[in-house]
């Protein structure tokens, strides 16, 4: 097989003292402290992982380094870090510490430059763009949302989606607010808005609760799905998604390869 | 016995790479100062970035020259994802045909044309012989950049990817690549295009994808450099 693998991604979660799922933006299950949660997320293989400190923006308190070390020593998969990044010095900080990506959301929708600065520092590779969005019947699109999902900007998501592509964004994380923590599926549509406009990467996320969930997201065009509820309320486990997303023909990694002895050394 | 250093010039992701060695065992400083290297056997030259930005940072900080004794004392070097692609003899990143500002300008600069080996320059340190092209110019009609889990695939013997399966999967993140150059292409990975996933040239070598971001095949490859010499 030669096709790139449909990834699938946890999302943790950070907020003030200990990591969270979120529900709808508005409250927040605690799960407790990092290292188990990691060291879970490790032992069954994903693909990559998602940290994002959302109170980091809001605080103005900077993603704590301490945390960030704890999660690098134990992931041997690419990891995204992102909460209140608004300087190619605030983004240093954490590729120096880890980081493999960085993630803007609030930080890129207030002042787009930033975008430009870090791809052109750090390559486009290397930066993740989230969107948190929601259908906004005034503007009859989904609209962006910053701080948390706490404040409208009034500008269509893909068309955001987009002008953060052309100013060198590498990657689209788009999460569809009200869906998030659910667990009864994705936006389909918004993550179609989204897939339609960009060329880059899209990883969806927000109300992924069955592996059925993750094709779909897979069918309306994302290349990888991201999620947090699910495997920690449930018994879904990131392999029983890629199981069925490859029964239905989208490739996942290492489905087959058997791994030799020496190799079991996570 | 093997001392093992990462070139810490201001923009790889060094704490990952650090991380992985010490999951294997391995003892891995991260090095800021080029004189450095003269006390070790086993180097790696990371990156995450931009091209210029890189070649920029190791001339600033003294790195080149002693990057080429290192090698010429014929110790290991490994060289990932824009490491690799700095160890290659130029690369057309950032170039006015390459730049989206750019297009239009009257003068397309030939390749290397008259540019000197100085500041911001497109030549690379010239260890291994590629030119760095983006995936769309080598034939890429994917989205870009190549993010994610891919194949790679192995077309020759090597001690850097020994007891290793003939495919593995492993993470890549990049819009530039290597093409394929068969005295020095280990591996290849398919992506809308064919590229270079693995080189080695005597003790230069590299990768495209990230051996310590791939799980359990990419660090046994680390573990495999610092078995070589």
């Amino acid at each position: 097989m030669s096709d790139l693998r449909y990834r699938i991604i946890p999302i943790i979660l950070w907020s003030r003292l200990g990591a969270v799922t979120g529900i709808q933006f508005k409250r927040h299950r605690r799960l407790g402290s990092l290292a188990p949660i990691v060291k879970l997320h490790t032992s069954r293989e994903v693909d990559e992982m998602i940290f994002l400190d959302i109170r980091a923006g809001q605080d103005s308190v900077p993603i704590d380094i301490e945390n960030l070390k704890l999660l690098s020593k134990n992931c041997f998969v690419p990891l995204t870090v992102g909460g209140g990044i608004d300087s190619v010095a605030a983004a240093r900080r954490l590729i120096r510490n880890g980081a493999d990506k960085i993630a803007v959301n609030s930080t890129a929708l207030k002042r787009p430059e930033l975008i430009t600065e870090l791809s052109e520092e750090f390559g486009s590779s290397s930066v993740v763009v989230s969107i948190d969005g929601m259908w906004d019947p005034n503007l009859n699109d989904y609209s962006c949302y910053v701080d948390s999902g706490s404040h409208n900007m009034l500008i269509p998501v893909s068309e955001w989606a987009e002008e953060a592509e052309v100013r060198g964004g590498g990657e689209i994380l788009v999460c569809s607010i009200p869906h998030n923590g659910q667990l009864k599926g994705l936006d389909l549509d918004l993550v179609s808005s989204v897939t339609s406009r960009v060329s880059v990467p899209v990883i969806a996320a927000g109300g992924l609760g069955s592996s059925r969930h993750a094709v779909e997201a897979a069918q309306a065009g994302a290349q990888a799905v991201g999620a947090s509820s699910v495997f920690q309320f449930t018994q879904v486990t990131p392999e029983d998604i890629k199981r069925d997303l490859g029964a239905e023909g989208y490739p996942v990694r290492n489905q087959n390869s058997s791994m030799p002895k020496f190799l079991e050394c996570l | 016995m093997s001392r093992v250093g990462v070139i810490d010039y201001g923009i790889g992701n060094v704490a990952s790479v650090i991380a992985a060695f010490d999951r294997i065992g391995v003892e891995c400083v991260g090095l800021r100062n080029p004189n450095d290297l003269v006390s070790y056997s086993h180097l790696v030259l990371p990156g995450v970035g931009a091209f210029r930005a890189a070649m920029r940072n190791l001339e600033d900080q003294g790195w080149i020259d002693s990057i080429t004794q290192y090698v010429n004392r014929g110790e290991a070097l490994l060289g990932i994802c824009l490491g690799v692609q700095i160890l290659a003899l130029e690369s057309t990143e950032g170039m006015p045909s390459e730049s989206v500002d750019l297009v239009g300008s009257k003068t397309e600069q030939q390749k290397g044309d008259n540019l000197p080996r100085s500041h911001s320059s497109n030549f690379g340190l010239g260890l291994l012989p590629f030119t760095v092209q983006s995936l769309r110019a080598l034939g890429c009609d994917k989205r870009i950049p190549h993010t994610g889990w891919n194949t790679v695939r192995i077309v020759s013997e090597s001690p850097l990817l020994a007891e290793l399966p003939v495919e593995f999967d492993t993470y890549f993140v990049h819009s530039f690549g290597l093409e394929f150059v068969g005295a020095a292409t280990i591996a290849t990975t398919n992506y809308g295009c064919q590229f270079s996933a693995a080189v080695q040239v005597e003790n230069v070598m590299g990768t495209q994808f990230h051996p310590e971001k791939s799980s359990k095949h990419g660090l046994h490859i680390l573990k495999n450099f610092v078995a070589i010499g």
